[in-house]
């Protein structure tokens, strides 16, 4: 996964549900549960539903600088992780990616 | 109303009712200001999170969701692990839902859902704060033979040892020992004199995941959860004054929603056993119920037969009835109740069951009643 070609959307069928701020998830095809952290949780917010375009892993990490300081190497590192995880899990799921500018496909937006 | 103390509608229920640590949970579960807090530190006094009986720990999802995390504290964590716990034992309860209703609708049969998966996806607007042991499926009494055999064809299998031919539902259970009661009628002939094929008939559209499905109407949940949990000494009686106080806080139209009440009641000569069950919730929970439908179910006709039952329940006693019981199915059926009639139908429940499962279920029920007499 390298962050920058690749896009993701929620996987189709998934269960999700906000509990004391933290969302909590069932894949479909295995039925197991996850729990989401804060940060998780604004991930998992910022995916768009199945079926429409992705977005990259640089646009989340635009959003969630936002939120939290930390360094944007560190703050990809960890969200291509947390999505890599999310597809492995199979409440993430690859998509084809929105038609962006070129800014934010660099990651440049905020 | 003074929190803590114990009301008079409370103590019109008697040993039907919520007892003294459950009634502390449902003020927990359902004011909104300091007596909530206050009622979950009482609690917190007399009784373990660890060591608490099954029908307070159902409470507990929904105490979590409605308190500060200030009067939480400590045990805040674990009591959103119970939520997230019980959110997740509701999704399997909803795909066995799902699996149930496409075998039911592939044969052209479309059930009707009641109580907690029909209120855990309308009233119960936080995720994960209803528990439900199963899922209720109503499909008529026309439908109720082929619907079981469906099931059962479909891999389902009948997991009640108790059930025979004068109850209501039938328990199936899947591969993964989801449940799902199969329902003739939805409390007739156990509660009711007559069977409720109106509630049936003005079910409307309903949403579960992507089950499409129909519930019953919210006035007639209401009073499905008030006699459920009121008349049979259930595990899960403890439930209903929360479905209660959620149902009568979505009213978009309150005129038209209790005249429903008052209608369904009536109808099936209930009125005064819904009235008590309200006027407990509007005094101790703060439930929003008008005084005049209260006093327009007091005033309402009661069953002769559920007179002597209520009667009995307020005391901690709750009889099967199973004479009545079919006493009401021949008569519903145009034929004339006889001995024979009653034993022929109970024969052939011993017959095709056993005597041993029988026994095994009067056993379970038997240590079930002391259970819940022992309880603290």
């Amino acid at each position: 996964m390298t962050g920058q070609s690749v896009c993701f959307t929620r996987a189709e069928g998934v269960a999700a549900a906000e509990i004391d701020g933290e969302i909590v998830l069932m894949a479909p095809a295995d039925r197991r549960c996850f729990g989401l952290n804060r940060t998780g949780t604004q991930v998992w917010e910022l995916l768009p539903p199945p079926d429409s375009a992705g977005v990259t892993p640089d646009h989340l990490v635009g959003s969630l600088m936002d939120t939290y300081h930390v360094q944007q190497s560190v703050c990809l590192a960890e969200v291509t992780q947390l999505l890599a995880a999310m597809v492995d899990a199979g409440v993430a799921s690859p998509a084809a990616c929105a038609t962006m500018s070129t800014d934010e496909e660099r990651g440049d937006i905020g | 109303m003074k929190s803590g103390a114990i009301s008079a509608e409370l103590r019109r229920l008697g040993r039907a009712g919520p007892n003294v640590g459950e009634m502390e949970l449902l003020r927990a579960a359902t004011l909104s200001d300091e007596r909530a807090a206050s009622a979950w530190r009482r609690w917190l006094t007399e009784f373990d999170i660890d060591d608490a009986y099954h029908r307070s720990t159902d409470l507990l999802p929904m105490i979590v969701a409605n308190l500060d995390s200030d009067v939480l504290g400590d045990d805040r964590g674990r009591l959103n692990g119970i939520r997230r716990r019980l959110w997740a034992d509701n999704q399997f309860g909803f795909i066995a839902l799902g699996d149930a209703v496409a075998v039911l609708d592939a044969a052209g049969i479309a059930p009707v859902l009641a109580k907690g998966a029909a209120l855990a996806t309308t009233v119960y607007r936080k995720a994960g704060t209803r528990a439900m042991a199963d899922v209720d499926l109503i499909v008529g009494p026309g439908h109720f033979d082929r619907a079981v055999e469906l099931l059962v064809a479909a891999g389902w299998r009948r997991v009640d040892a108790v059930e025979g031919p004068f109850f209501h539902a039938v328990a199936l259970a899947n591969a993964q020992n989801r449940q799902v009661d199969v329902h003739r009628w939805v409390m007739f002939p156990r509660f009711t004199p007559v069977p409720e094929q109106s509630w049936l008939d003005r079910a409307v559209p309903h949403q579960v995941g992507a089950t499409h499905i129909l519930r019953l109407t919210s006035s007639d949940e209401l009073v499905l959860a008030v006699l459920h949990g009121l008349l049979t000494n259930s595990s899960s009686a403890s439930r209903w004054p929360v479905d209660v106080v959620l149902l009568s806080r979505a009213i978009d139209d309150p005129g038209s929603f209790w005249a429903a009440v008052i209608d369904a009641a009536t109808e099936l000569q209930v009125g005064p056993v819904v009235a008590d069950a309200l006027a407990m919730c509007a005094a101790e929970l703060d439930a929003a119920v008008p005084a005049e439908a209260i006093d327009d179910l007091r005033a309402a006709p009661l069953d002769r037969g559920l007179a002597v039952h209520w009667a009995l329940c307020r005391r901690g006693v709750t009889l099967e009835w199973r004479m009545r019981r079919y006493a009401r199915i021949a008569r519903s059926q145009g034929r004339t109740p006889s001995p024979w009639g009653y034993v022929g139908g109970r024969a052939e429940a011993l017959r095709t069951r056993g005597m041993r499962s029988v026994v095994n279920g009067r056993v379970a029920r038997v240590r079930q009643i002391v259970t819940d007499r022992t309880r603290r």
